[in-house]
Protein backbone atom coordinates (compact mmCIF):
# COMPACT_ATOMS: atom_id res chain seq x y z
CA UNK A 1 0.00 0.00 0.00
CA UNK A 2 1.26 4.13 -0.62
CA UNK A 3 3.33 5.13 1.94
CA UNK A 4 0.80 7.75 3.83
CA UNK A 5 1.96 10.88 4.27
CA UNK A 6 2.69 12.48 8.28
CA UNK A 7 0.12 13.91 9.84
CA UNK A 8 -2.40 12.07 7.62
CA UNK A 9 -4.41 9.59 7.18
CA UNK A 10 -5.13 7.38 4.48
CA UNK A 11 -8.82 6.36 3.42
CA UNK A 12 -9.54 2.67 3.38
CA UNK A 13 -11.37 2.51 0.37
CA UNK A 14 -9.44 5.28 -1.94
CA UNK A 15 -6.65 6.50 -2.06
CA UNK A 16 -6.81 9.60 -0.89
CA UNK A 17 -5.73 11.13 2.72
CA UNK A 18 -7.23 13.07 5.39
CA UNK A 19 -5.60 15.17 7.67
CA UNK A 20 -5.45 14.15 11.27
CA UNK A 21 -8.65 15.16 13.62
CA UNK A 22 -8.43 17.33 16.43
CA UNK A 23 -9.68 14.78 18.66
CA UNK A 24 -7.89 11.23 19.65
CA UNK A 25 -11.14 9.67 18.92
CA UNK A 26 -13.21 10.51 16.47
CA UNK A 27 -16.40 9.01 14.50
CA UNK A 28 -17.67 9.91 11.28
CA UNK A 29 -14.77 11.71 10.38
CA UNK A 30 -12.81 12.18 6.44
CA UNK A 31 -16.15 12.82 4.73
CA UNK A 32 -15.67 16.03 2.91
CA UNK A 33 -11.83 14.62 2.44
CA UNK A 34 -12.41 11.34 1.29
CA UNK A 35 -16.23 11.39 0.31
CA UNK A 36 -16.58 8.36 3.35
CA UNK A 37 -16.95 9.04 6.88
CA UNK A 38 -14.23 7.00 9.28
CA UNK A 39 -14.28 6.62 12.65
CA UNK A 40 -10.98 7.18 13.92
CA UNK A 41 -8.78 6.05 17.06
CA UNK A 42 -5.37 8.06 17.20
CA UNK A 43 -2.68 6.96 19.07
CA UNK A 44 0.62 8.74 20.64
CA UNK A 45 2.95 7.11 16.93
CA UNK A 46 0.72 9.69 15.24
CA UNK A 47 2.28 12.68 16.25
CA UNK A 48 5.90 11.38 17.16
CA UNK A 49 8.48 13.16 15.36
CA UNK A 50 10.90 10.79 13.93
CA UNK A 51 14.60 12.06 14.34
CA UNK A 52 16.02 12.08 11.26
CA UNK A 53 19.84 11.78 10.69
CA UNK A 54 21.34 14.55 9.57
CA UNK A 55 24.65 14.46 7.64
CA UNK A 56 27.09 17.17 8.23
CA UNK A 57 29.34 18.38 5.81
CA UNK A 58 32.43 16.22 7.04
CA UNK A 59 34.47 16.00 3.88
CA UNK A 60 37.14 17.88 3.15
CA UNK A 61 39.33 18.40 0.37
CA UNK A 62 42.33 16.27 1.19
CA UNK A 63 41.79 15.21 4.27
CA UNK A 64 39.33 12.38 4.22
CA UNK A 65 40.40 9.26 2.47
CA UNK A 66 38.00 6.27 0.89
CA UNK A 67 37.28 3.33 3.62
CA UNK A 68 37.42 0.69 0.84
CA UNK A 69 40.34 2.44 -0.59
CA UNK A 70 42.31 4.54 1.85
CA UNK A 71 44.71 5.78 -1.50
CA UNK A 72 41.67 7.61 -2.95
CA UNK A 73 39.94 10.66 -1.63
CA UNK A 74 36.28 10.46 -0.20
CA UNK A 75 34.20 11.98 -2.03
CA UNK A 76 30.57 10.52 -0.51
CA UNK A 77 28.80 8.90 2.78
CA UNK A 78 27.35 6.08 2.16
CA UNK A 79 23.77 6.46 3.15
CA UNK A 80 23.34 2.70 4.63
CA UNK A 81 26.57 2.34 6.76
CA UNK A 82 27.75 5.77 6.85
CA UNK A 83 31.34 5.13 5.57
CA UNK A 84 33.08 7.43 3.68
CA UNK A 85 33.21 5.91 -0.12
CA UNK A 86 34.85 7.19 -3.15
CA UNK A 87 33.23 7.59 -6.61
CA UNK A 88 34.39 4.39 -7.29
CA UNK A 89 32.92 2.52 -4.46
CA UNK A 90 29.73 4.03 -5.08
CA UNK A 91 26.31 3.56 -6.68
CA UNK A 92 22.72 4.52 -6.16
CA UNK A 93 19.95 2.78 -4.70
CA UNK A 94 16.07 3.55 -3.95
CA UNK A 95 17.40 7.38 -4.53
CA UNK A 96 20.33 6.71 -2.15
CA UNK A 97 24.03 6.75 -2.91
CA UNK A 98 25.37 3.62 -1.06
CA UNK A 99 28.85 1.46 -1.05
CA UNK A 100 28.70 -1.80 -3.18
CA UNK A 101 29.31 -3.36 0.01
CA UNK A 102 26.13 -2.28 1.96
CA UNK A 103 24.15 -2.70 -0.69
CA UNK A 104 24.85 -5.92 -0.95
CA UNK A 105 24.41 -6.77 2.74
CA UNK A 106 21.35 -4.71 2.39
CA UNK A 107 19.45 -6.78 -0.47
CA UNK A 108 20.94 -9.99 1.44
CA UNK A 109 18.99 -9.25 4.72
CA UNK A 110 16.21 -8.23 2.64
CA UNK A 111 16.06 -11.74 1.05
CA UNK A 112 16.19 -13.54 3.99
CA UNK A 113 13.63 -11.16 5.45
CA UNK A 114 11.23 -12.19 3.28
CA UNK A 115 11.92 -16.15 2.82
CA UNK A 116 11.68 -15.77 6.83
CA UNK A 117 7.92 -14.41 6.70
CA UNK A 118 6.90 -16.86 3.73
CA UNK A 119 6.38 -20.94 4.65
CA UNK A 120 4.61 -23.58 2.84
CA UNK A 121 1.64 -25.31 4.22
CA UNK A 122 2.44 -28.79 3.55
CA UNK A 123 -0.44 -29.59 6.06
CA UNK A 124 -2.66 -27.89 4.07
CA UNK A 125 -1.52 -29.34 0.48
CA UNK A 126 -1.71 -32.47 1.82
CA UNK A 127 -5.25 -32.35 3.27
CA UNK A 128 -6.09 -31.04 0.00
CA UNK A 129 -4.77 -33.57 -2.41
CA UNK A 130 -6.53 -36.05 0.46
CA UNK A 131 -10.16 -34.33 -0.21
CA UNK A 132 -10.62 -32.24 -3.61
CA UNK A 133 -9.81 -35.10 -6.12
CA UNK A 134 -12.73 -36.64 -4.81
CA UNK A 135 -14.42 -34.93 -6.72
CA UNK A 136 -12.76 -36.93 -9.89
CA UNK A 137 -12.49 -39.87 -8.14
CA UNK A 138 -10.05 -41.77 -10.58
CA UNK A 139 -7.59 -38.85 -9.57
CA UNK A 140 -7.03 -40.28 -6.10
CA UNK A 141 -4.76 -43.13 -7.91
CA UNK A 142 -1.82 -40.38 -8.17
CA UNK A 143 -2.98 -38.11 -5.66
CA UNK A 144 -3.54 -40.33 -2.40
CA UNK A 145 0.10 -41.41 -2.59
CA UNK A 146 1.60 -38.08 -2.90
CA UNK A 147 -0.77 -37.04 -0.22
CA UNK A 148 0.20 -39.90 2.32
CA UNK A 149 4.11 -39.34 1.23
CA UNK A 150 3.83 -35.83 1.94
CA UNK A 151 1.90 -36.44 5.19
CA UNK A 152 4.44 -38.66 6.11
CA UNK A 153 8.11 -36.69 4.75
CA UNK A 154 6.75 -33.41 6.27
CA UNK A 155 4.57 -34.30 9.56
CA UNK A 156 7.39 -35.85 11.38
CA UNK A 157 8.98 -31.99 11.27
CA UNK A 158 5.60 -30.84 12.92
CA UNK A 159 3.36 -27.72 12.04
CA UNK A 160 4.61 -25.74 9.36
CA UNK A 161 2.75 -22.86 10.43
CA UNK A 162 3.83 -19.40 12.94
CA UNK A 163 -0.10 -19.68 14.52
CA UNK A 164 -1.10 -23.54 14.38
CA UNK A 165 0.21 -25.59 16.87
CA UNK A 166 -1.90 -29.15 15.71
CA UNK A 167 -0.70 -31.75 13.41
CA UNK A 168 -4.24 -32.51 13.12
CA UNK A 169 -3.76 -32.06 9.37
CA UNK A 170 -1.43 -34.28 8.60
CA UNK A 171 -2.78 -36.74 10.66
CA UNK A 172 -6.44 -36.79 8.71
CA UNK A 173 -4.34 -36.23 5.06
CA UNK A 174 -2.48 -39.23 5.87
CA UNK A 175 -5.64 -41.45 7.40
CA UNK A 176 -7.63 -40.01 4.27
CA UNK A 177 -5.11 -41.18 1.43
CA UNK A 178 -4.76 -44.20 3.76
CA UNK A 179 -8.93 -45.47 2.93
CA UNK A 180 -7.69 -43.80 -0.86
CA UNK A 181 -5.16 -46.91 -1.36
CA UNK A 182 -6.81 -49.46 0.68
CA UNK A 183 -9.78 -48.76 -1.86
CA UNK A 184 -7.69 -49.07 -5.16
CA UNK A 185 -5.65 -52.12 -3.86
CA UNK A 186 -9.02 -53.49 -3.28
CA UNK A 187 -9.98 -53.14 -6.31
CA UNK A 188 -7.25 -54.05 -8.56
CA UNK A 189 -7.35 -57.45 -6.31
CA UNK A 190 -10.68 -57.69 -6.73
CA UNK A 191 -10.51 -57.12 -10.54
CA UNK A 192 -7.32 -59.49 -11.35
CA UNK A 193 -8.61 -61.81 -9.06
CA UNK A 194 -11.63 -62.58 -11.38
CA UNK B 1 -4.85 -19.74 22.11
CA UNK B 2 -2.88 -20.39 18.91
CA UNK B 3 0.97 -21.49 18.60
CA UNK B 4 3.72 -19.34 20.04
CA UNK B 5 1.51 -17.50 22.77
CA UNK B 6 -0.82 -15.92 19.37
CA UNK B 7 -4.57 -15.59 20.26
CA UNK B 8 -6.45 -15.30 17.42
CA UNK B 9 -7.62 -11.75 16.18
CA UNK B 10 -9.51 -11.96 13.08
CA UNK B 11 -10.23 -14.77 10.85
CA UNK B 12 -11.20 -15.46 7.20
CA UNK B 13 -13.78 -13.83 5.79
CA UNK B 14 -15.85 -14.72 2.20
CA UNK B 15 -13.52 -13.35 0.15
CA UNK B 16 -10.05 -13.11 1.90
CA UNK B 17 -8.18 -16.03 3.92
CA UNK B 18 -6.24 -13.48 5.69
CA UNK B 19 -6.29 -13.93 9.37
CA UNK B 20 -5.07 -11.85 12.23
CA UNK B 21 -3.11 -12.59 15.88
CA UNK B 22 -2.60 -10.73 18.88
CA UNK B 23 0.96 -11.82 19.86
CA UNK B 24 2.92 -9.76 22.62
CA UNK B 25 4.21 -6.94 21.22
CA UNK B 26 2.75 -7.16 17.48
CA UNK B 27 -0.08 -7.75 15.63
CA UNK B 28 0.64 -11.02 13.21
CA UNK B 29 -1.40 -10.70 9.28
CA UNK B 30 -0.98 -14.27 8.29
CA UNK B 31 -2.40 -14.52 4.80
CA UNK B 32 -2.58 -17.56 1.78
CA UNK B 33 -3.32 -21.06 2.14
CA UNK B 34 -1.02 -23.19 0.87
CA UNK B 35 1.69 -20.32 0.69
CA UNK B 36 1.41 -18.68 4.06
CA UNK B 37 3.04 -15.10 4.32
CA UNK B 38 2.88 -13.21 7.58
CA UNK B 39 3.44 -9.68 8.25
CA UNK B 40 4.43 -7.85 11.58
CA UNK B 41 2.98 -4.53 13.09
CA UNK B 42 4.45 -4.06 16.56
CA UNK B 43 2.09 -2.21 18.30
CA UNK B 44 4.65 0.70 19.32
CA UNK B 45 4.20 1.47 15.71
CA UNK B 46 0.72 1.94 15.64
CA UNK B 47 -0.59 5.29 14.51
CA UNK B 48 -4.44 5.22 14.03
CA UNK B 49 -7.42 2.62 13.94
CA UNK B 50 -8.89 3.15 11.23
CA UNK B 51 -12.69 1.90 10.34
CA UNK B 52 -14.82 2.69 7.69
CA UNK B 53 -18.37 1.85 7.79
CA UNK B 54 -20.30 0.64 4.58
CA UNK B 55 -23.97 0.05 3.17
CA UNK B 56 -23.08 -3.77 1.96
CA UNK B 57 -24.38 -5.03 5.05
CA UNK B 58 -27.66 -3.06 5.30
CA UNK B 59 -28.41 -4.03 1.71
CA UNK B 60 -27.70 -7.44 1.88
CA UNK B 61 -30.21 -7.37 5.43
CA UNK B 62 -32.64 -5.54 3.56
CA UNK B 63 -32.88 -8.14 0.55
CA UNK B 64 -32.78 -11.11 3.13
CA UNK B 65 -35.32 -9.23 5.22
CA UNK B 66 -37.74 -8.88 1.87
CA UNK B 67 -36.95 -12.91 1.04
CA UNK B 68 -37.81 -13.71 4.43
CA UNK B 69 -41.30 -11.83 4.25
CA UNK B 70 -41.80 -13.39 0.53
CA UNK B 71 -40.59 -17.14 1.38
CA UNK B 72 -42.76 -16.78 4.78
CA UNK B 73 -45.90 -16.00 2.61
CA UNK B 74 -45.22 -18.31 -0.56
CA UNK B 75 -44.71 -21.27 2.04
CA UNK B 76 -48.12 -20.31 3.91
CA UNK B 77 -49.56 -20.42 0.20
CA UNK B 78 -48.18 -23.91 0.01
CA UNK B 79 -49.17 -24.90 3.56
CA UNK B 80 -51.36 -28.37 2.17
CA UNK B 81 -48.85 -29.16 -0.70
CA UNK B 82 -45.39 -31.12 0.24
CA UNK B 83 -43.64 -27.76 -0.99
CA UNK B 84 -44.22 -26.45 2.06
CA UNK B 85 -41.41 -27.59 4.32
CA UNK B 86 -38.43 -26.65 1.21
CA UNK B 87 -40.08 -22.92 1.03
CA UNK B 88 -39.96 -22.46 5.21
CA UNK B 89 -36.66 -24.13 5.21
CA UNK B 90 -35.50 -21.14 2.80
CA UNK B 91 -37.50 -18.73 4.73
CA UNK B 92 -35.35 -19.78 7.77
CA UNK B 93 -32.32 -19.25 6.07
CA UNK B 94 -33.40 -15.57 4.49
CA UNK B 95 -34.63 -14.96 8.19
CA UNK B 96 -31.24 -15.90 9.92
CA UNK B 97 -29.14 -14.18 7.61
CA UNK B 98 -31.49 -10.99 8.27
CA UNK B 99 -30.93 -11.88 11.66
CA UNK B 100 -27.37 -12.16 11.56
CA UNK B 101 -27.03 -9.03 9.41
CA UNK B 102 -28.93 -7.29 12.73
CA UNK B 103 -26.94 -8.83 15.22
CA UNK B 104 -23.41 -7.61 13.25
CA UNK B 105 -25.39 -4.22 13.07
CA UNK B 106 -23.68 -3.51 9.43
CA UNK B 107 -20.70 -3.74 7.23
CA UNK B 108 -17.55 -1.60 7.86
CA UNK B 109 -13.46 -1.94 6.54
CA UNK B 110 -11.58 -2.27 9.61
CA UNK B 111 -7.61 -0.70 8.85
CA UNK B 112 -4.67 -0.38 11.07
CA UNK B 113 -2.18 2.27 9.99
CA UNK B 114 1.12 2.62 10.75
CA UNK B 115 4.54 5.29 9.61
CA UNK B 116 4.81 3.16 6.24
CA UNK B 117 1.52 1.19 5.48
CA UNK B 118 -2.18 0.86 5.94
CA UNK B 119 -3.26 -2.51 6.59
CA UNK B 120 -6.88 -3.79 6.23
CA UNK B 121 -8.29 -6.73 8.03
CA UNK B 122 -10.87 -8.40 5.65
CA UNK B 123 -12.01 -10.83 8.47
CA UNK B 124 -13.38 -7.49 10.77
CA UNK B 125 -15.80 -6.52 8.18
CA UNK B 126 -18.71 -5.27 10.83
CA UNK B 127 -19.45 -3.41 12.74
CA UNK B 128 -19.69 -5.34 15.60
CA UNK B 129 -16.76 -7.10 15.24
CA UNK B 130 -14.58 -4.01 14.41
CA UNK B 131 -15.68 -2.66 18.27
CA UNK B 132 -14.58 -5.51 19.57
CA UNK B 133 -11.17 -5.65 17.71
CA UNK B 134 -10.64 -1.58 18.00
CA UNK B 135 -11.50 -2.16 22.00
CA UNK B 136 -8.73 -4.93 22.05
CA UNK B 137 -6.25 -3.66 19.76
CA UNK B 138 -6.40 -0.14 21.94
CA UNK B 139 -5.51 -1.92 24.94
CA UNK B 140 -2.54 -3.54 23.72
CA UNK B 141 -1.35 -0.27 22.02
CA UNK B 142 -1.87 1.95 24.84
CA UNK B 143 -0.40 -0.38 27.17
CA UNK B 144 2.87 0.48 25.17
CA UNK B 145 2.53 3.83 23.70
CA UNK B 146 0.30 5.26 26.45
CA UNK B 147 -2.76 7.29 25.73
CA UNK B 148 -3.08 10.28 23.39
CA UNK B 149 -4.61 13.32 25.01
CA UNK B 150 -6.41 16.12 23.41
CA UNK B 151 -3.99 18.27 24.46
CA UNK B 152 -0.67 16.26 23.32
CA UNK B 153 -2.29 15.88 19.95
CA UNK B 154 -3.46 19.78 19.53
CA UNK B 155 0.08 20.71 20.90
CA UNK B 156 1.48 18.60 17.46
CA UNK B 157 -1.05 20.02 15.25
CA UNK B 158 0.03 23.66 16.44
CA UNK B 159 3.77 22.39 16.41
CA UNK B 160 3.62 21.14 12.60
CA UNK B 161 1.33 24.68 11.57
CA UNK B 162 4.53 26.34 13.30
CA UNK B 163 7.19 24.43 11.28
CA UNK B 164 5.14 24.95 8.02
CA UNK B 165 5.16 28.32 8.63
CA UNK B 166 8.69 28.77 9.63
CA UNK B 167 9.88 26.94 6.08
CA UNK B 168 7.83 29.08 4.16
CA UNK B 169 10.54 31.97 6.05
CA UNK B 170 7.27 34.01 6.98
CA UNK B 171 6.40 34.85 10.53
CA UNK B 172 3.28 32.69 11.56
CA UNK B 173 -0.03 34.77 11.78
CA UNK B 174 -1.70 35.78 14.85
CA UNK B 175 -5.36 35.64 15.29
CA UNK B 176 -6.36 39.33 15.65
CA UNK B 177 -3.40 40.18 12.82
CA UNK B 178 -5.52 42.24 9.92
CA UNK B 179 -5.49 39.99 6.38
CA UNK B 180 -3.76 40.99 3.62
CA UNK B 181 -5.55 43.33 1.14
CA UNK B 182 -6.77 41.09 -1.68
CA UNK B 183 -4.37 40.74 -5.35
CA UNK B 184 -5.68 43.36 -8.11
CA UNK B 185 -6.40 42.12 -10.49
CA UNK B 186 -6.47 43.69 -14.04
CA UNK B 187 -10.05 43.01 -14.92
CA UNK B 188 -11.82 44.90 -17.72
CA UNK B 189 -15.10 46.59 -16.91
CA UNK B 190 -18.36 45.13 -18.73
CA UNK B 191 -18.75 46.91 -22.16
CA UNK B 192 -22.58 48.34 -21.09
CA UNK B 193 -20.88 49.57 -18.05
CA UNK B 194 -20.67 53.26 -17.38
CA UNK B 195 -16.81 53.83 -18.47
CA UNK B 196 -18.13 51.97 -21.56
CA UNK B 197 -15.69 48.92 -21.57
CA UNK B 198 -12.12 50.87 -20.12
CA UNK B 199 -10.92 49.67 -16.36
Amino acid sequence: MARPEKFSLRALRSVRHMPLPSIPWVQNYGAIHVGQGHDVLLFPAAVREVARPQVDTIIEEGQSSCFFHPKLPASKVCEISGRLICDLCQTEWNGQVVSFEALQSALGEASQRSQANTRIRWDNIALSLAVLPLLVWFMTLVTAPVALAIAIWQGRKGPCSVVQRSGWRYLLAGFLALVQIGFWVFLFVSEFSI
Amino acid sequence: MARGGYRKFSGRSAFSVQKAYLGEDHLLIVQGVYKESTKRIRYEDIEAILICPTKTGAVMSMLAGLGTVLFTVVALANLQNSSFVLWLIVAVVTGAIFGLGLYHRGSAVFGVQTAVQTVVLAGLGSRRKSAKATAQLAERAEAVQGRLSVEALRAAHQARRSAAWAARGRPKPTAGAARPPPIQKNRTAPADGPNGGQP
